[in-house]
């Protein structure tokens, strides 16, 4: 409600690799998209492809033994950023390819769209513009 | 949010009614799938899907539902989702399943 609303705020979750928890994001995420102003579909949207961005992320975390991921959402000018991490592990391959069902319906919820594999870790990263 | 499932057969109509509410997703699509799985067997008819309190679902939520669709349509049912949320709609139409289960309501009028 203020100007420091402009202000490039960061807010973090770190969840375990756990079903139980992609919840919590999807809970997160609608809080910040309604918060900075999305559309309500816009909302929705961006707590879809969260929760998807998640399944890909426990999945890959299951089958190469990480424990913790984390999730950033950074409200920029042109709309809503987030980043979803997992730690860097030496086990990670060059090459992994995630369900390609998960990549179309993110590729579908979401403006910029882009998963790359840097320094032994995945790296999904989302924006969804107003 | 809590999710809840509710099921009806009417014995002279033969039709199973089952009612969804809440959130389906990776923590409990896969007991959905078993219940929808068990009830299908027990009834071997079309199964209609009320999802006017369905607030959400998953790809995992999809893979479920695709799994029980398979064993309908091996009775020749179908599964009938009615009245599904625009947001719920759109996860259909994205994937492109609005083609294989029959979507019935204000989204789909």
């Amino acid at each position: 409600m203020s100007d420091d609303s402009k202000k490039e705020d960061v807010v973090e979750l770190t969840l375990p690799v756990n079903a139980a928890y992609v919840s919590a994001a999807r809970l997160t995420a609608s809080s910040i998209s309604n918060r900075i102003g999305l559309k309500i579909e816009s909302a929705e949207d961006v707590k879809g492809a969260v929760s998807e961005a998640c399944i890909y992320v426990i999945k890959f975390c299951q089958s190469y033994g990480e424990n913790l991921f984390k999730i950033s959402f950074v409200p920029k000018d042109e709309g809503l950023e987030i980043v979803i991490k997992t730690n860097k592990n030496p086990r990670t391959p060059e090459d992994y390819e995630g369900d390609e069902f998960i990549i179309r319906m993110i590729e579908a919820l979401i403006d910029v769209f882009e998963i790359k594999i840097e320094n032994q870790a995945i790296e999904i990263y989302m924006l969804k513009k107003f | 949010m809590e999710f809840n499932l509710k099921s009806n057969f009417d014995t002279e109509k033969k039709v199973l009614d089952v009612h969804l509410a809440g959130e389906i997703d990776i923590y409990n699509s896969a007991d959905v799938k078993e219940e929808l799985s068990k009830l299908v067997a027990e009834h071997n008819v079309n199964l209609n899907l009320h999802c006017e309190e369905l607030d959400y679902l998953d790809s995992t939520a999809l893979g479920a539902l695709v799994s029980v669709l398979k064993k309908v349509k091996h009775y020749d049912g179908n599964i009938y989702i009615k009245n599904a949320k625009a947001s719920v709609c759109k996860i259909f139409k994205i994937t492109n399943l609005d083609k294989a289960f029959i979507l019935e309501g204000e989204c789909y009028e």
